[in-house]
């Protein structure tokens, strides 16, 4: 057979009438048929005309015949392969289909509906800024026992607040499948890893510390040289109310690599000690005795906790620890206060001296 | 109307008090109208004006509501020690009975009048700093019931004020004589974790509370004469006479405590504008008494903390003098605090000691609860 009457395909034999059909149309099965009668050189030309056909001399349609002979021959060459073909046609235009999605990053911009993202984002603003102007107000306003839970409440509604609102978003702008994944969590990889990357690791921080819970809204911590209550937990950062009033914001990234100190740890009350240096010369059971009558007769204490005296030998005094726990942690130093004034006095009525160490320490070198 | 004698109410041990609960409808009335009041100036219109009443006078109060405040209390009182009291090997000398705050009539010292029992007085508050003075209780010579009827009067809570009420304590739990001891909840839970007092005296006791059936009898028993009662009762709001509803919801605001029942109802009753004048009364065939709705109280907005810590103060130790007051609260503002609580009408004053008042008693104790104060219990 020679190969240019291969080419020419019959004007209205089958094989042409097919390749007149859009490919989208065309199932798997045909399309393997088109490039295959492309490799054997049936069906039209590139150029879309019809190719010539060749009248042999018993009048036959030598085309017509090829093609029927190379049809038959497609056919059993089809068949020869079996459901192997059919499984890598149908892999194959998986592939091709999911190609395209993934070039595809981005849902059209006419398929992205803006509006719903804005309801999206508003609500979850609104409820954020609800739940951080509201329940602080209520863990003021109401028991005081309720306090704590309600803060600690505020940073998981936020994170699963914009958690919610995150999932919810992603599917409306981004085409979602494993490898728009793998490409958007290498570019965000490389994003962070140049720019933000102190920023994501705090963020980071910040949900493992709504979880893990090392503080909470309402605890009296201590992160290094910082101490205080915390006022908020953000996603990036902490508040923290010192003593002396001031708000310090302290990034959750401390809390890979510093030791973090918390007083109470979700209790509404956290020990409590008032310290004393006591001269040595005293009657140690009568001073310990009205030191724990001072702890038990203090209006800020905690009945429910116990309360200790306890006493050791320092090299210039005899140092007294009171601990005890007062109902409300936010008396702590009013609590304390209240002890030490009240323990100088009991001190002094039982017979002991108070003792400043400087002094100590001179009249000790004086002694020896 | 009387309390039925088949059903004579002895105490519960202590922990047992079977605190009333506010009805669920009017629970939700109640939020329902704060809600309604703060978003809304306009009101309904009652059926007479609370401000066109006038308080009924003391001589009045007393024909209605007369005191002590106390009597079905000492009928329980009298049903749970009878036998006890002549009992010669009695499985315990001594008991204790707590009682709610606010106690003005003096449940034991009244009973232990009644029946002719010895009353051990407390020392003078002034004289209980003094660590080595000497406050003994009578011993084991006589086999009579002594009555110890308010041991939250025996001390301050001071470093110096525990020594006697720990000695006492100490003595009566070796005597071998009836001895009963009566002591305020709130007081008896600080002398529990102050000076372990629970080791020292059995398991106290405690009254029944009053819910609304038991309310209602005593109230219109009180207010009867000669069997029969003068006067009706009016809602002010609506105009229709006084129910079980109205009994359940003052049983639960007074948390059950017949005192503080006793001394809001009293608070309650109004005198209408035209009672004098026959012709101009709404209901000429009768003597309509006014009851108008339950007093709320208010804590002030300023120095709250001081002011839980005052009104805690004068709970533990049930009447302080101003000076006292100075002494066992950690700042000297609590005495300069008390003329805006006594204008709040949470706290009274008589004779320099003051107190705070029963009816007012709930919202103190809610109050204090809120704010993390440790507790009484009944």
């Amino acid at each position: 057979m020679n190969q240019s009457e291969t080419q020419t395909a019959g004007e209205s034999g089958p094989a042409e009438q097919e390749s007149a059909t859009n490919d989208r149309d065309k199932s798997g099965f045909e399309r393997l048929g088109d490039e295959i009668a492309e490799a054997t050189g049936l069906g039209s030309n590139d150029t879309g005309e019809p190719k010539t056909s060749v009248v042999n001399e018993d009048g036959s349609n030598s085309d017509a015949v090829q093609q029927q002979a190379n049809a038959q021959s497609l056919e059993q060459k089809t068949v020869d392969d079996g459901g192997l073909t059919e499984e890598t046609t149908s892999a194959d235009t998986q592939a091709e289909e999911t190609q395209e999605d993934a070039v595809q990053l981005i849902n059209d911009l006419q398929e992205i509906n803006f509006l719903h993202i804005i309801v999206i984002v508003f609500l979850a603003w609104f409820v954020i800024w609800l739940a951080r102007r509201l329940l602080p107000l209520l863990a003021e306003r109401g028991p005081s026992q309720a306090r704590l839970y309600i803060l600690n409440a505020v940073p998981i509604i936020r994170l699963a607040t914009m958690t919610v609102a995150l999932l919810w978003v992603f599917p409306i702008i981004f085409r979602v499948n494993f490898e728009n994944f793998l490409i958007i969590a290498g570019g965000a990889s490389v994003a962070i890893g140049f720019a933000f990357k102190d920023y994501v690791s705090s963020l980071i921080a910040g949900i493992i510390a709504v979880f893990e819970r090392p503080y909470r809204p309402g605890d009296w911590v201590k992160i290094g040289d910082d101490c205080g209550e915390v006022r908020s937990v953000g996603l990036r950062s902490l508040c923290l109310q010192t003593a002396s009033d001031d708000l310090v914001t302290v990034p959750h990234t401390r809390i890979w690599d510093e030791n973090i100190s918390n007083a109470n740890n979700g209790e509404r009350t956290l020990m409590c000690v008032a310290n004393f240096y006591v001269h040595p010369d005293h009657d140690a059971n009568a001073i310990r005795e009205a030191l724990r009558e001072v702890a038990m007769t203090s209006a800020y204490l905690e009945y429910g906790k116990p309360v200790l005296v306890m006493l050791a030998d320092e090299p210039f005094a005899t140092h007294y620890k009171v601990k005890a726990y007062p109902f409300d942690l936010r008396d702590q130093f009013a609590f304390i206060s209240d002890l030490t004034a009240r323990g100088k006095h009991a001190i002094r009525r039982a017979g002991g001296k108070s003792v400043a160490a400087p002094l100590a320490s001179i009249a000790t070198e004086n002694a020896h | 109307m009387n309390e039925p004698d088949a059903q004579r109410l002895t105490f519960n041990t202590l922990g047992k008090y079977d605190w009333p609960t506010m009805p669920t409808d009017e629970s939700l009335k109640r939020f329902g109208w704060r809600v309604w009041k703060y978003f809304e100036n306009d009101e309904r219109d009652p059926f007479i004006a609370d401000d066109s009443l006038s308080w009924a006078n003391k001589r009045r109060l007393d024909y209605i509501a007369s005191p002590p405040a106390c009597a079905p209390v000492t009928d329980e009182m009298e049903a749970t020690f009878s036998e006890w009291v002549v009992d010669d090997h009695p499985a315990r000398w001594l008991h204790l009975v707590v009682l709610p705050p606010g106690d003005r009539s003096g449940v034991l010292q009244t009973w232990a009048e009644e029946y002719g029992h010895p009353i051990v007085e407390p020392p003078p508050r002034s004289a209980l700093l003094d660590r080595s003075a000497d406050f003994s209780v009578p011993g084991d010579d006589s086999d009579s019931l002594i009555v110890i009827p308010r041991l939250d009067s025996w001390f301050l809570r001071h470093q110096d004020g525990l020594a006697h009420v720990r000695r006492l304590l100490e003595q009566l739990s070796v005597l071998r004589r009836h001895c009963l001891i009566g002591c305020n909840s709130w007081a008896w839970q600080f002398l529990n974790k102050a000076v372990h007092a629970g080791r020292l005296v059995p398991v106290g006791l405690v009254p029944n509370a009053f819910d609304a059936v038991r309310l209602e009898a005593w109230l219109m028993e009180l207010a009867e004469h000669d069997g029969q009662s003068d006067h009706v009762f009016r809602l002010s709001a609506d105009g229709s006479i006084i129910d079980f509803n109205f009994f359940a919801k003052l049983s639960a605001r007074s948390l059950g405590i017949p005192w503080v029942a006793w001394q809001l109802w009293r608070r309650a009753l109004r005198v209408g504008p035209g009672d004098d004048r026959p012709h101009q009364q709404k209901f000429p065939d009768e003597q309509t008494m006014w009851v108008s709705g339950l007093d709320d109280f208010a804590l002030p907005r300023q120095s709250v903390n001081i002011a839980l810590l005052t009104l805690h103060a004068l709970l533990i130790h049930d009447s302080l003098t101003a000076d006292e007051l100075n002494l066992v609260t950690p700042t000297a503002e609590a005495s300069n605090l008390l003329p805006s609580l006594v204008e709040a009408e949470l706290v009274d004053c008589a004779d320099g000691r003051y107190a705070c008042v029963p009816a007012a008693y709930p919202v103190i104790r809610s109050a204090l609860i809120a704010a993390g104060f440790p507790k009484d219990v009944l």
